[in-house]
């Protein structure tokens, strides 16, 4: 952000919402006043390679940039010192006019290693969005003579302000189609799951060329089937923490959830189920075949984990809450550490509730601030019958959602499928996509990484008590 | 008494001296069960009467019991 506030502020210096450009010496034509390029470009300069960037616009454009600051002296000078580019310092960005043939060049180069340049872009008209300023009311006849001489009738700003409406709604219209579109929400919730399973396709995991390659996963949950077929050959590291019991899982809970966050892409019997199919896997057995599992058998898992350096911990458990009960003050402790070595834990907002009579708050652990809670959706997006909410304040939220219900993965031999419902099962959906993300951002890790995959969600209409943020969504 | 599964955890100013102040806390009559310095966390079983002492020991941040977990079983079909 910039700094000085006169600049960020101040009318003069934004694309002026009026046709002719107050800015720069070329006006432009009345006409490009209709919505959409103003005939500028927008240039975007790498960080710390701004005095090249500034150069190397100058030499394409022929134009001279002149700094934002500058710039305000000389707006309120004669037309001819007008300057014929700005380049905001604080923002990184010149605002230049140019021919789409000159500045061709530049954008081409855009965003490679070695160009000083990120980013070309046409500027775009920006209207005001405040109420028009109305036309005064009609004078009475007779009173005609006596009215002082009337402004002339703010024909410009009201066809800008009819323009920015049509392009308003155009867009709405547009978006609207496009996002359903895109989401592939069927309207009576049903989906071809041939190739891929629902979850993934709701997520967009089948169309991301990522795959968690060189991503460490920890799956903290009753161990996982070793001799699964679909996992043959990838890279494992288990450890049990519950006495007497190794990590093969007696349960399924574990398997399945391992399927969906890090299964393979080409599974025995389709369809695909799993989303980093290329991450090293870490399985801990905290919970017995049994089911069960104590805080400090997961704390045992947590810090086994982050000795192992992995970037994401998959937790699909929790323990029930009470209307205002506050979090674990040693599990915040422990998240917030593990934050700060790099390893971000995501745990399941629990099953307790029995919407839309009774909503039960999110569970122990995932109720700690600094915990990722996951709530379910079932296949129309809508929130899942069982899935918690963020009743309780201090972080008892919900966070982001998964989908979690009739959600197909891996289970132990013979079985070697099943469909099963839970927000256990929309955990792993996200513990995935967070290696997809550690992956395509080497150097984003903890809470970095945690505003990533909340930033990546796509936004739903419902409460964020019952969702968060929205629907995970692979990069 | 019977005996109770607690979690410790350090306070963050502590941490560099984790295994000393899990030797306090075994003093104070923690039968450690896990040592877990990543996370500067004690875990153990400890006489119900002993808990307020540990509590009051400098460098300790929290205490709390260890809870429960348990999923529902294999064939429920909300997991």
């Amino acid at each position: 952000m910039p700094k000085n506030p006169s600049e960020r502020d101040n009318p003069k210096i934004k694309p002026i919402d009026k046709g002719g450009s107050a800015v720069f010496g070329v006006q432009t034509p009345p006409t490009e006043f209709k919505g959409g390029t103003t005939g500028r470009f927008l240039v975007l300069m790498r960080e710390g390679a701004t005095d090249e960037g500034i150069a190397m616009v100058q030499k394409s454009t022929k134009r001279t940039l002149t700094s934002s600051t500058k710039a305000l002296t000389l707006m309120g000078a004669e037309a001819e010192t007008k300057p014929e580019g700005i380049f905001f310092e604080e923002l990184g960005v010149a605002v230049v006019e140019s021919l789409p043939e000159e500045i061709h060049g530049l954008s081409a180069e855009a965003g490679t290693e070695a160009s000083p340049i990120l980013l070309v872009e046409p500027e775009r008209f920006v209207y005001a969005l405040a109420a028009p300023v109305l036309a005064p009311p009609p004078i009475e006849e007779g009173m005609q003579e006596l009215a002082a001489p009337q402004p002339a009738t703010p024909f410009e700003y009201l066809q800008g302000y009819r323009d920015a409406v049509d392009h308003l709604v155009a867009q709405v219209i547009d978006r609207n189609a496009v996002a359903e579109a895109a989401l592939g929400v069927p309207t009576i919730g049903v989906w071809n799951q041939t190739q891929f399973t629902w979850g993934l396709q709701a997520t967009r995991v089948h169309l991301s060329s990522y795959s968690g390659r060189g991503v460490r996963v920890a799956v903290l949950d009753t161990g996982m089937d070793l001799g699964h077929p679909d996992f043959a050959g990838r890279k494992i590291t288990s450890q049990s923490f519950v006495a007497g019991q190794p990590v093969q899982d007696g349960h399924g809970h574990g398997t399945h959830c391992i399927g969906t966050s890090c299964g393979t892409r080409q599974p025995g019997q389709a369809p695909r189920y799993g989303i980093a199919f290329n991450a090293d896997i870490y399985v801990g057995k905290v919970l017995s075949n049994q089911g069960q599992g104590t805080d400090g058998q997961i704390l045992a898992g947590i810090d086994w984990a982050i000795k192992n350096k992995v970037a994401v911990i998959s937790m699909s458990l929790g323990a029930p809450t009470t209307a205002g009960q506050p979090f674990s003050q040693v599990f915040e402790q422990v998240a917030r550490r593990s934050l700060a070595a790099g390893t971000l834990i995501i745990a399941a907002a629990g099953n307790d509730s029995h919407r839309p009579q009774q909503l039960n708050p999110v569970s122990h652990p995932a109720n700690c601030p600094s915990i990722m809670a996951v709530a379910a959706l079932d296949q129309r997006l809508l929130v899942a019958s069982f899935s918690n909410a963020g009743l309780n304040p201090n972080g008892g939220q919900v966070d982001i959602a998964g989908p979690g219900v009739a959600v197909r993965s891996s289970w132990p031999r013979p079985t070697l499928y099943n469909t099963i419902s839970g927000t256990s099962m929309a955990t792993p959906h996200v513990a995935g996509i967070a290696a997809l993300l550690a992956e395509a951002r080497p150097n984003t890790r903890g809470l970095a990484l945690w505003a990533l995959v909340t930033q990546h969600a796509r936004h739903l209409s419902i409460p964020s008590r019952d969702v968060g943020t929205g629907l995970t969504q692979a990069p | 008494m019977g005996k109770v599964n607690l979690t410790v955890s350090i306070a963050d100013q502590e941490l560099p001296h984790f295994r000393d102040l899990v030797a306090r806390i075994k003093g104070l009559g923690l039968e450690v069960d896990q040592e877990l310095e990543s996370v500067g966390v004690v875990t153990g079983a400890i006489d119900q009467e002993k808990i307020q002492a540990v509590k009051k020991l400098k460098g300790v941040a929290h205490v709390e019991e260890s809870r429960k977990f348990q999923i529902p079983p294999p064939e429920s079909e909300v997991q």
